[in-house]
């Protein structure tokens, strides 16, 4: 049986074992290998997509489930020379390390921010729980995400 | 991977050895060399709907519908938090109420202390036909191949909470959950009390001896913890993340936290 979806906006047929993983597709058939492959059991959230919109752990989902969806992984928000306002606060927070979590971190924060564009910084922490980061700059990602509301206001 | 249009469709693959797949946050961490059937082109496994006081809920509703269906309903605040508190955020638009409740070898379901004490029953098909339950019953029994197809929860007139021990905040399981939920006279004499405890044994139960014997009682909160530690009859489940006595340990402080959230002037 052949699934038909699209990933970041591209159509792609897929007639492999439908109990595949979505991650496993994305990092070894299409070479998109932004979603990272770390705890393979929905804890970290390394591997995060947007499934028709809606953050989801790509390491738990079997492609037999993804008939007509859309995917977009972190290849396919933004761009380099017009980065979403989450990846722009970033990089002038200076926040990423190692970067392993942060595909993940950004697909998370930027549905977040979309649906909570004032939170608290308990929202935020709230937010983030599903998005471990081992190199541990939790307060950094926090400043730079709390950067962001008030910015925009000011722009607006 | 089958994808079963009624309910009947699911149940004969279901019987041929396919493993009934709803979130897939279980499923796809166990053994992948089974057939999964999904049950998400059944009609109306994802209802929220209220009829009088009763609300019925659909297995494939997640854990984050119901929280976010929940969130202005006092009465089953257990629930909301529950489901709300559960997981990481991803997980909970995935993880669905009937996946919680079906996987026989969680020990840490959050959203099953919850309904046990909010009165659930379930609703379950098997080859002999649809069945009502209530939940303690589907929980102490568990029947043969069925499918979970909703969830009823009867109208509501008191309080309730729900409180997690973790070691981290949030991301992973508890190592002890407790609900509770409370309908107490103005001068606080209690009415009715449930209380139900998840992660500590291999699957949530009530816990009747507590609850007969602060029934009828205005308990002072200073004793409770004392009430709960002589009360207790639970074995605690040793796991990696914590050994069983710490569980049963800290099953007192729970109590005493859950009761102080529920006679608060604003609690839930
Ligand atoms: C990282 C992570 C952390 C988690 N933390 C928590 C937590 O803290 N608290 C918590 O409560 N949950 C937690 N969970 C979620 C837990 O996996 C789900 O709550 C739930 O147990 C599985 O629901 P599901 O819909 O994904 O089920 P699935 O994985 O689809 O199915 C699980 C099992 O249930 C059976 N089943 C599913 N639906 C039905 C049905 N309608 N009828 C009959 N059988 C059925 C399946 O056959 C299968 O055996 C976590 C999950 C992950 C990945
Ligand atoms: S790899 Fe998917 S959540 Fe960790
Ligand atoms: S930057 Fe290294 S894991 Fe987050």
């Amino acid at each position: 049986m052949t699934i038909s979806l699209t990933i970041n906006g591209d159509p792609l047929e897929y007639s492999g074992d439908p109990r595949r993983t979505l991650l496993s597709v994305l990092r070894n058939d299409l070479r998109l290998t932004g979603a990272k492959e770390v705890c393979g059991e929905g804890f970290c959230g390394a591997c995060t997509v947007h499934v028709d919109g809606a953050p989801k752990v790509a390491c738990l989902i079997p492609m037999g489930t993804l008939s007509g969806r859309s995917i977009t992984t972190i290849e396919g928000l933004g761009a380099p020379d017009m980065l979403n306002a989450v990846q722009q606060a970033f990089v002038d927070h200076d926040v990423v390390q190692c970067g392993m979590c942060f595909p993940g971190m950004v697909l998370s924060m930027s549905h977040f921010l979309a649906e909570t564009p004032h939170p608290t910084r308990d929202e935020i922490k709230r937010a983030m729980t599903g998005n471990l980061c081992r190199c541990t700059g939790y307060e950094r990602i926090v400043d730079a995400l709390a950067s962001i509301a008030p910015a925009q206001e000011a722009l607006s | 991977m089958i994808h079963a249009s009624s309910l009947q469709e699911a149940l004969d693959h279901q019987a041929s050895g396919a493993v009934l797949f709803a979130g897939g946050t279980w499923a796809m961490r166990g053994p992948m060399d089974r057939p999964f059937v999904t049950l998400s082109g059944i009609p109306g496994l994802d209802l929220i709907e209220g009829q009088g006081g009763q609300l019925i809920l659909g297995a494939l509703v997640t854990h984050e519908a119901l929280a976010r269906a929940l969130s202005t309903d006092p009465g089953r605040a257990a629930l909301a938090l529950a489901a709300g508190k559960s997981a990481t955020p991803a997980v909970r638009r995935m993880a669905t109420l009937g996946g919680n409740i079906c996987t026989a070898d969680f020990a840490s379901p959050d959203l099953v202390p919850a309904l046990l004490v909010l009165g659930a029953c379930v609703t379950i098909v098997t080859a002999q036909g649809v069945e009502d339950l209530p939940l303690a019953d589907y929980l102490a029994t568990p029947p043969g191949p069925h499918v979970l197809t909703h969830v009823k929860l009867p109208a509501v007139t008191g309080r309730s909470t729900h409180v997690r021990l973790m070691q981290r905040q949030a991301g992973e399981y508890p190592l002890a959950a407790l609900s509770m939920a409370l309908k107490a006279d103005p001068d606080g004499t209690i009415r009715d009390l449930r209380i139900a405890v998840g992660a500590v044994e291999a699957r949530p139960r009530r816990w009747p001896a507590l609850e007969a014997a602060l029934i009828g009682c205005t308990p002072d909160p200073a004793a409770l913890r004392g009430i709960a530690r002589d009360l207790s009859d639970f074995i605690g489940r040793d796991a990696v993340d914590a050994p069983g006595w710490y569980r049963t340990r800290v099953l007192p402080g729970l109590v005493a936290r859950a009761f102080a959230t529920l006679t608060a002037p604003e609690g839930r």
